[in-house]
């Protein structure tokens, strides 16, 4: 579905002394495949949004390999932009009615779903018959996430989509996607909000200093570490990372989950961190697979 | 790549009704206004019975400065940080956009004008009649070679313009013709010199040291002068609008979507 290999990309910022190359992406590889929903996380300025736009063509790499749907990115092959369905935080609606937007862009879409369409805008409580224009932040936004789910792409890429959504649409979004996703699709969802996501974001990609730390499913995750919540600080030796939260410490360890789910943002801040400690841990027990 | 990755026939309908559908209403206004504009000039321009008001000439007039004004837009959505991704992900080949974008620029404005110009002077010429009693002697024919040949100048110009608006990322109308205009003061001063090195013994050095005794130099130089015409007219009518179309196509094709970035 996406293949990145070796991904060298530098940006150009302008200062007082003139214009300076700034590194973001240094050999970076990553590799995602379907069906899943993944979640990509990172710090501010780690490069999410910049690796969405590279994956979905609107930048280009400096150096490196990139293969999306099995073509290349930056050629914008409508064969493969057919199949791309990308949602930015900040996106643009024109002066039109929603059946009107409708009738305009879904035929670029070879599987586009009018019936779909018609349950997402019901579900997210959209009026296909309003001006665009009149709608609310959030609206807007339901209203494009319905278009996107429904234009069945073979990869779908939201960022920030709960961004402005409110507490019900959150929910509303979540049973969406999850209802959506079909076998020969991938959805790549960049967030800063885990907690709104936490349920459908599976596997997940931890984006940092230009490379990616952690492209783990779920279930490998839980695998290779655990959290508890105890009363008392932690002092064990095998504790990567701790915090204090409302009536204790959550703690995660390293070693198998003991059933408890892992708490994302709580696995984001261990991961970032203890970065070398988690890599040395996932690399070393798929290294024992590969050997077994 | 497979021909259908880069031109497709449906594909290029769809992109020319989704921007045709987006810009309708205002292109509705605008033929409004514009109507109004030639109805009026034409009734302003009868009053006196002015005997050198031309048609052609206003049509011109109009045809190429809105055509200017509209192809420097052309690629607008482009440029901007809100919309150039809708307009990137558009699943269409970059050709596709821009012939799309070229067409409507061009043969469709030029269409599109044709018909105006020629239904409102015709009003315009009706209420002539109606209030003065008299009308213009000639009226406007969009279909005369004379017409005809205004709106090829045009389809010709219009590809700097084109390539303005793919190559500046705002002000691409005064910036296009800023350049043109510095470009245009460079080969006249290039020009000067090198006529000034090369074709000395024409000038009136003592009486005026820039002119150029240009029938003499004619006389003399018929066959150079005769074989450069012939280079520069299959330059102008066969060259020049591929190359700027050639250059902007190349522009939008490396463009990224930056934003900060």
């Amino acid at each position: 579905m996406v293949d990145i290999h070796n991904l060298t990309f530098s940006y150009w910022r302008e200062n007082k002394r003139g214009k300076n190359k700034y590194p973001l992406f240094d050999n970076l590889s990553l590799s995602l495949k379907s069906p899943n929903i993944y979640g990509l996380l990172g710090r501010n300025g780690a490069g999410k949004t910049t690796l969405l736009k590279i994956i979905t063509g609107q930048l280009f790499k400096n150096y490196g390999e990139i293969s999306v749907l099995g073509a290349d990115p930056a050629k914008r092959l409508p064969g493969m932009l057919s199949r791309i369905y990308f949602l930015p935080e900040v996106f643009y609606l024109p002066s039109l009615r929603g059946y009107e937007y409708v009738k305009i862009h879904s035929p670029f879409y070879p599987e586009f779903s009018e019936e779909a369409f018609r349950k997402n805008s019901q579900e997210f409580d959209i009026d296909p018959d309003k001006r665009l224009n009149s709608l609310s932040y959030g609206q807007k936004k339901k209203f494009l996430i319905g278009f996107g789910l429904a234009t069945r792409c073979s990869l779908i890429v939201f960022d920030e989509p709960t961004n402005g959504l409110d507490i019900p649409s959150k929910s509303q979004f979540r049973r969406l996607v999850s209802n959506s996703v079909q076998d020969n699709q991938t959805f790549i969802i960049s967030t800063h909000q885990v907690r709104d996501l936490e349920h459908i974001i599976d596997p997940i990609i931890i984006l940092d200093t230009g490379k990616v730390i952690l492209n783990e499913s779920m279930e490998r995750i839980s695998a290779e570490l655990s959290m508890t919540i105890q009363r008392d600080e932690p002092e064990e030796t095998n504790t990567l990372y701790s915090e204090k939260t409302l009536g204790g410490y959550a703690v995660i360890k390293k070693g198998p989950s003991g059933g408890e789910a892992i708490d994302i943002e709580i696995l984001f801040n261990t991961v970032i961190s203890n970065r070398e400690k988690v890599i040395e841990i996932f690399n070393k027990n798929r290294e024992d697979k590969n050997e077994a | 790549m497979k021909l259908s990755d880069t031109l497709e026939g449906k594909r290029l309908v769809n992109l020319l009704k989704r921007d045709v559908y987006l810009s309708w209403q205002s292109i509705l206004i605008k033929s409004a206004a514009l109507s109004a504009v030639i109805i009026v000039l034409t009734v302003i321009n009868n009053m006196g019975r002015n005997p050198g008001f031309s048609h052609l000439i206003n049509f011109a007039l109009i045809l190429f400065l809105v055509g200017y004004v509209i192809t420097a837009k052309a690629f607008i959505d482009m440029h901007s940080k809100s919309r150039a991704y809708e307009w990137f992900m558009l699943p269409a080949s970059i050709l596709e956009k821009f012939i799309v974008r070229l067409t409507i620029t061009s043969i469709g404005w030029s269409v599109l004008f044709l018909a105006i110009y020629a239904l409102s002077s015709l009003a315009g010429e009706g209420l002539n009649v109606l209030i003065f009693g008299y009308r213009h002697t000639l009226l406007f024919n969009p279909f005369a070679f004379s017409a005809l040949k205004v709106v090829l100048h045009y389809l010709i110009t219009q590809s700097v313009f084109l390539f303005g608006a793919a190559y500046f990322k705002s002000g691409h109308f005064v910036k296009t013709s800023l350049s043109i205009i510095l470009f245009v003061v460079i080969i006249a001063a290039l020009a000067v010199f090198i006529g000034r090195i090369f074709f000395f013994q024409y000038y009136e050095e003592i009486v005026k040291p820039i002119y150029l005794n240009w029938e003499n130099l004619q006389y003399d130089l018929y066959p150079l002068l005769k074989a450069v015409s012939k280079v520069c007219k299959v330059a102008y009518y066969v060259l020049f609008a591929p190359f700027f179309w050639f250059l902007a196509y190349l522009r939008i094709k490396e463009k990224e979507v930056k934003n900060g970035v």
